[in-house]
């Protein structure tokens, strides 16, 4: 699904991040990226999105080549793509259905459609009976699960996550994660970027460690 | 957490942007999402709104005013135009065949619309009566007066310059010894009219400016009170079309009720100066009217003001689509 050519990111400042990543991600997969802060994980799904421009190397996003992609594909491009941020991003003047509603509306989808999917979202998140409600009143779990609720409604096929969890208790945290395994279940591909080591080891799926802008290869098995 | 019930993802082309639904409700649906916004975004500084309203609306009301008045000296200028009268006064010995002649000539000139002859004696007749001078004039061996042909031009086809161009063609002929219009009035209107023009112009070319430079700062301010929702409308597939729209929206609804209240001003300004052209009217015993706004000056003053605030919006919705982090 996703391929990463001996990728590197350099930022005006000078920092590199990224040095020269190589990686497959599989179409359905859930993989994990670990690793401190400043390991370069959220400058990969940023790179993935089309967020930032690699410096060098090559990513194919389901066979297309994203360097191909000019800035008017961009919009298209993420409408592909969910992208969840530590912070959900709300926008607090608006209800939590017209949050949901609009990357479906950025769309041009009708109403009676944007109606039945962000219903379908937010019922999957279960925060169906706080649609009308201001984000702000909300807490911290159910702000993120209405991040999440926005990153799905569009149906997309790729999910991009930055620290999901990095705000949550440990038993929200587990909440969303299992969300997250039921959405892989039905065919999305997750990347997940997440430092909370003990939460994903309860997993067994795919991680991959970052270290200063490098993959580290991986022990057999153990964790730090 | 409820049943779980999501379908599978569809798989889609990244360079083909229709989705599975009708483009054109698509495309109705958009639109009218963006006005809404639009309105809303307006609603939602309703002080900041009327003021940009009001500045706009003086801006084009001054060139609509000129364009009054500039209606108003036309309309003047061809009552005046209407009278206006060339005197050929003929060469004392001309011979009444070659007058009739030159008569006949003058009359298949289009240029004419009519001309009357008036004879030396006839001439002599007519001033006798309009002044007392008849003693004097009897005292007088000939007549001093010559002949005359009062031509009076189609006002319709030609102006002031084409008139006098047509006089000075009169005054060729043999027979005429000199060719005199009644121009002073015709040219010192004609001439203000020019000037009153060409400072419209002027006055417009600057106040089109003063126009795209406020409704432009104004879409500048609301677009700050809206950096987060486009910065998460770009984060989720928006295009920069669908963030600039909604300001397009807000520039156009500027433009359109800012050239509105204008159109109020001049409408107000020509009612309050009526009573003072009536009682005008009366001192002179003419009939002077007041050309009001036409159906034309309506649909200009309209679209400049939709034209300009979309303009103005264009250009402020780039820049602020640009200045934003998540841009490339």
């Amino acid at each position: 699904m996703i391929q990463l050519e001996n990728v590197r990111k350099r930022y005006i400042s000078g920092h590199e991040a990224l040095r020269g990543i190589n990686l497959s991600i599989n179409r359905e997969e859930m993989l994990f990226l670990t690793g401190h802060s400043g390991a370069g994980k959220s400058t990969l799904l940023k790179l993935i999105a089309l967020l930032e421009r690699p410096s060098s190397g090559k990513i194919i996003f389901d066979e297309y080549d994203l360097a191909l992609l000019n800035d008017k594909h961009i919009p298209y491009h993420r409408r592909r793509i969910g992208i969840i941020f530590q912070n959900p991003t709300l926008l607090e003047d608006q209800s939590v259905f017209a949050n949901v509603a609009l990357p479906l509306q950025v769309s041009g989808y009708p109403e009676a459609e944007i109606q039945h999917r962000v219903n379908a979202s937010l019922d999957l998140v279960g925060l169906l009976d706080k649609a009308k409600r201001s984000p702000i009143v909300l807490s911290g779990g159910e702000q993120q699960r209405v991040g999440i609720a926005r990153a799905i409604v569009s149906r997309p096929e790729v999910i991009l996550a930055d620290e999901p969890t990095g705000n949550l208790d440990p038993a929200l945290s587990q909440d969303i994660m299992n969300l997250f395994i039921r959405l892989n279940q039905v065919g999305i591909t997750l990347i997940i970027a997440t430092h909370d080591l003990q939460l994903i080891n309860r997993f067994k799926h795919r991680q991959i460690e970052l270290k200063d802008g490098k993959i580290i290869p991986p022990h057999t098995g153990a964790n730090t | 957490m409820k049943q779980f019930k999501v379908e599978k993802p569809k798989k889609k082309n990244v360079a083909n942007q229709h989705t599975d639904h009708n483009a054109f409700s698509s495309w109705f649906t958009m639109h009218k999402a963006a006005l809404q916004n639009a309105t809303a975004r307006l609603m939602k500084t309703p002080i900041a709104t009327l003021l940009t309203v009001l500045v706009v609306a003086v801006a084009l009301s001054l060139p609509a005013a000129f364009q009054v008045i500039i209606k108003n000296l036309e309309k003047g200028q061809a009552a005046v135009n209407e009278q206006s009268r060339i005197s050929l006064y003929l060469t004392k010995n001309a011979s009444q065949v070659d007058i009739d002649n030159l008569l006949a000539e003058i009359k298949l000139n289009s240029a004419a619309k009519q001309t009357r002859y008036i004879s030396a004696d006839q001439g002599l007749q007519d001033f006798k009566t309009q002044t007392r001078l008849n003693d004097i004039l009897d005292l007088m061996s000939n007549n001093p007066l010559p002949a005359v042909i009062h031509v009076i031009p189609d006002t319709q086809k030609l102006n002031p310059q084409q008139i006098k161009s047509f006089s000075e063609e009169l005054a060729q002929f043999a027979l005429v010894d000199m060719a005199k219009i009644d121009e002073s009035w015709i040219n010192r209107l004609f001439s203000i009219t020019q000037f009153v023009k060409q400072v419209t112009i002027a006055i417009s070319l600057f106040l089109i400016f003063t126009v795209l430079i406020v409704i432009g700062n104004t879409i500048k301010l609301l677009g700050q009170d809206f950096h987060d929702e486009i910065a998460v409308s770009k984060l989720v597939g928006a295009t920069d079309g669908y963030v600039r729209r909604p300001f397009l929206y807000s520039g156009l609804i500027y433009g359109l009720l800012g050239g509105f209240t204008a159109l109020c001003l001049v409408s107000i300004g020509l009612i309050w100066l009526t009573p003072q052209v009536e009682q005008l009217s009366q001192l002179h015993q003419t009939q002077l009217e007041l050309t009001g706004l036409g159906f034309s000056d309506v649909l200009t003053v309209l679209s400049t003001g939709m034209v300009l605030g979309l303009g103005g919006a264009w250009v402020a919705a780039n820049r602020l689509i640009h200045s934003l982090p998540l841009q490339n």
